[in-house]
Order: C-alpha cells, then structure tokens, then sequence
C-alpha cells in the first residue's frame, strides 16, 4: 500500500493490487495538471481525460513561446556579432540556422517529424526524377528532329 | 476505449429521482468492502450486489437504506443490461486513466492491476 512518501520508484515501473491503489499513485499527476482534490475523487471520472488534453495544448503553447524567445535572442545575437568580431577574420561567418520549428516534446512527436521529413524528401526526390526525366525526353525529342532535319 | 460509454443512470421511483453513478472515491469505498472489477464474472451474486449498492454513494449516500436499495434492484427492468451497464461505468473510473489513441501518451502512468 503506498506510504504517501514520495521517494518510491515510479508510478510508471509499479503494479497495482487494487484501483485504489493506482487512483492514489496517479492522483499527484493530476493536481499538477491543475485538477483539484474533489475533482479527481468525486467529479465525472471521464475529466481527467480533459486535464490531459489542456496539459498538453499548454505544454506545446510554452514550447512555442520559448521557441519564439530564442528566435529573438538568436537575431540579437546576429544584429551585434560585427561588432564582437571587430578583430577576427575580415569574412564575415555564416552563422548556424536557427531551427526551424519548436523542438518536439516527445519521442511521438520526434517520430511524427522524422516521418513527415521522410515523406517530404521522397516528394521533392521524386519530383526531382521526374523533372530529369522530362528534360531527358525532351533532349531526345529534340536530337530526334535534328537528325530529322538533316536527313530531309 | 468509447468516451461515449454512460456515466450516469436516472430513474424515477416513487415520486423520487435516483442518479447512479462511480467516483474514484466511491470505487475506493467499493474496494474497502472487498469490490474487484476483476472478478464480477466469478462472484457474480457478492460483486453485483456491491455494484448495485455502490452506484447510490456518490449521489444518495446515507440517504437511502440498503433495504430500499435492495428493493429498487428487484423493481429494475432488464437486469443483465443494467449490471453491464454499471460494470461500464465502474471501469471507465480506471480507463480514464488511459490514453487515448490519438492522444501523446508520454506523461501519462502505464499500470497493470494483480489478479
């Protein structure tokens, strides 16, 4: 039966003998999230399900603004680079790419990336083949009347 | 899981309206009388009493008898559907707890309950 102590392995790596067991290893999850103690234990048991789901959207929201913060301290960083390299080479350093979006915030989301980026690149790869491959017709078709030209 | 699974059942008996529905603090009740959802199938006639009995905590505790509760199960119209019902309800108290497909499961708690 949980002690109340915080310092036990997580609710994660754990089996439970009983609901109520699982209901108490869970329930400080839930109060962080913002539920509150009559919610959780005797509100609509279906609520946790929005707790998770605005946690989220919050969670994603702080990804983005601190995305933006960096992106304004980044540009700071460029605007004053020439004057901090004021003895350095006389080529001006191209600077590393700021990331493009927020960084994902979990091992799904990475994936969900990884997988769009996939897809992405084997679109513009194929397009790329089809392109050379209409330059190649087109090359022939032209050679073709050429030679059509010259034999006439 | 179906998020559209019942979460209340409203009847009226005798010029009163009776709401039956499972909290996370009634279930925890339920276990204290000895309740496991596990075992519904198994002991049918103990469990589904205390799933009957249960039902009336969240809404109408000391507020009614267990002599009246006894006699609104036996007034009780399509018993079987009623109890699967109930049982439903009782484990969306813990499926809740669950991700959804759709949804990022990664602060989420994976458990397993011991037979």
């Amino acid at each position: 039966m949980d002690d109340g102590s915080v310092d036990q392995e997580p609710p994660s790596e754990r089996e439970y003998k009983t609901l109520t067991e699982l209901f108490r290893a869970v329930f400080p999850e839930y109060l962080a999230m913002g539920m509150t103690y009559d919610q959780f234990w005797h509100g609509p048991p279906s609520l946790v399900r929005d707790y998770r789901k605005s946690h989220d959207l919050i969670r994603h929201e702080r990804n983005g603004e601190a995305w933006l913060l960096g992106m304004y301290i980044y540009d700071a960083l460029l605007c004053v680079a020439p004057v901090m390299r004021a003895s350095m080479s006389k080529e001006t350093p191209k600077p590393g790419e700021y990331p493009k979006e927020p960084y994902p915030l979990t091992e799904k989301e990475a994936k969900q990336r990884e997988e769009a980026r996939m897809r992405r690149e084997y679109r513009e790869s194929l397009a790329r083949m089809n392109a050379a491959s209409q330059r190649e017709l087109q090359r022939r078709k032209e050679q073709k009347e050429k030679e059509a030209n010259k034999d006439g | 899981m179906d998020n559209k699974a019942a979460s209340q059942i409203n009847f009226d008996y005798n010029g009163k309206h009776y709401c039956l529905e499972y909290t996370r603090d009634t279930v925890k009740i339920m276990e204290s009388w000895g309740f496991n959802p596990n075992d519904v199938a198994d002991k049918p006639a103990i469990r589904l009493e205390q799933l009957w009995r249960g039902a009336f905590l969240a809404n109408h505790r000391n507020k009614i008898s267990d002599a009246v509760i006894g006699k609104l199960y036996d007034q009780m119209k399509n018993k079987a559907a009623l109890m699967d019902a109930l049982r439903d309800m009782v484990i969306e108290t813990y499926a809740s707890l669950l991700p959804d497909e759709d949804e990022d499961d990664s602060g989420n708690v994976e458990w397993t309950t011991v037979q």
